[in-house]
């Protein structure tokens, strides 16, 4: 009798350890910031940020994940947001963008230009990206990833009328910029 | 003269008419919940947002059982992201706040809510 409760007390114990070293390897993040941007000179910039981003990195392989919600972007003009939303992002169908992966050959606590491999999903498209530049710095018990990509709009099914073609642009730059922390529990 | 600036004044008359109706409309159209009662409406699926949940303001009541500088968590469940940072609220509190209902967030297995203030401290 006596060693059953020893057993099942040992089984708890190694479960509470295995779930605390876990989340000792895992670093988060509600409030990351995504930004995009036409970059180009038009009078009413095509620029929309989103800074209530999640983001969960797992130290240990290096793997990430990150999810935006696509009505949390704001532009600086009202309408422009709207459109956005009702006729290209369809946000209501498509309501989030995620970004899964691993980052190659991921060392603990080597601040240094990394690489992401993984699927881009936008707009009920999955589209594979390989060797998308990071910088990642670890400091502070903080981690650290910024990075941009370019990316074409027609790649994710946005039905552009030909009547504003001219005023949507055809390339976006996507900048990532996540500040995480170690996880609690 | 006198009757531009009639027509003026008469237009601007109009303006705010129009303006304040329709925030009046705004307000009446806000949601009013508990944070309980905003779970249960996911239970079937948790993507899948209801109905009575459009892109307005919602009103929520619900027990505070965290906070980090500008966002704080309802009932374990609800994360609700601030404008500010949050002052003399602590946990354990019973608060209500309007913010905007965004989604349910898979990675953190919890619900987002932007743009909140607090209605009562």
């Amino acid at each position: 009798m006596r060693r059953n409760y020893f057993n099942i007390l040992l089984f708890w114990l190694v479960l509470l350890t295995t779930n605390f070293l876990n989340s000792q390897q895992k670093f988060l993040t509600r409030a990351g910031t995504i930004t995009f941007d036409s970059k180009l000179d038009t009078f009413v910039p095509v620029k929309a940020k989103n800074n209530s981003v999640s983001a969960i990195l797992d130290l240990q392989n290096g793997d990430i994940a990150v999810l935006a919600f696509v009505k949390s972007f704001t532009f600086k003009n009202s309408l422009m947001q709207e459109h956005f939303n009702e006729s290209y992002a369809e946000s209501d169908q498509f309501p989030k963008a995620t970004f899964t992966g691993n980052i190659n050959n991921f060392k603990q606590n080597n601040s240094d230009t990394y690489f992401f491999d993984g699927t881009l999903s936008f707009h009920g498209v999955q589209k594979y990206l390989t060797q998308v530049p990071l910088e990642i710095d670890f400091k502070d018990n903080l981690v650290q990833i910024s990075g941009e990509i370019s990316l074409n709009v027609i790649d994710f099914d946005i039905k552009v009328p030909k009547i504003v073609s001219r005023k949507i642009p055809k390339e976006i730059y996507v900048s990532i910029d996540l500040s995480l922390e170690k996880a609690n529990k | 003269m006198k009757k531009v600036i009639f027509l003026l004044a008469l237009l601007s008359i109009v303006v705010l008419t129009l303006y304040f109706k329709s925030y009046t409309f705004d307000d009446q159209s806000t949601i009013k919940l508990s944070s309980k009662e905003l779970i249960a409406m996911f239970d079937s699926n948790k993507d899948l947002k209801p109905m009575q949940l459009n892109d307005g303001p919602i009103l929520l009541k619900g027990n505070v059982t965290a906070i980090q500088n500008s966002a704080l968590t309802l009932d374990k469940k609800i994360f609700c992201k601030f404008k500010n940072d949050i002052l003399n609220i602590n946990i354990g509190d019973s608060i209500v706040l309007v913010g905007n209902f965004i989604g349910y967030d898979n990675l953190f297995q919890e619900f987002k809510i932007n743009n909140c203030s607090i209605v009562n401290p």
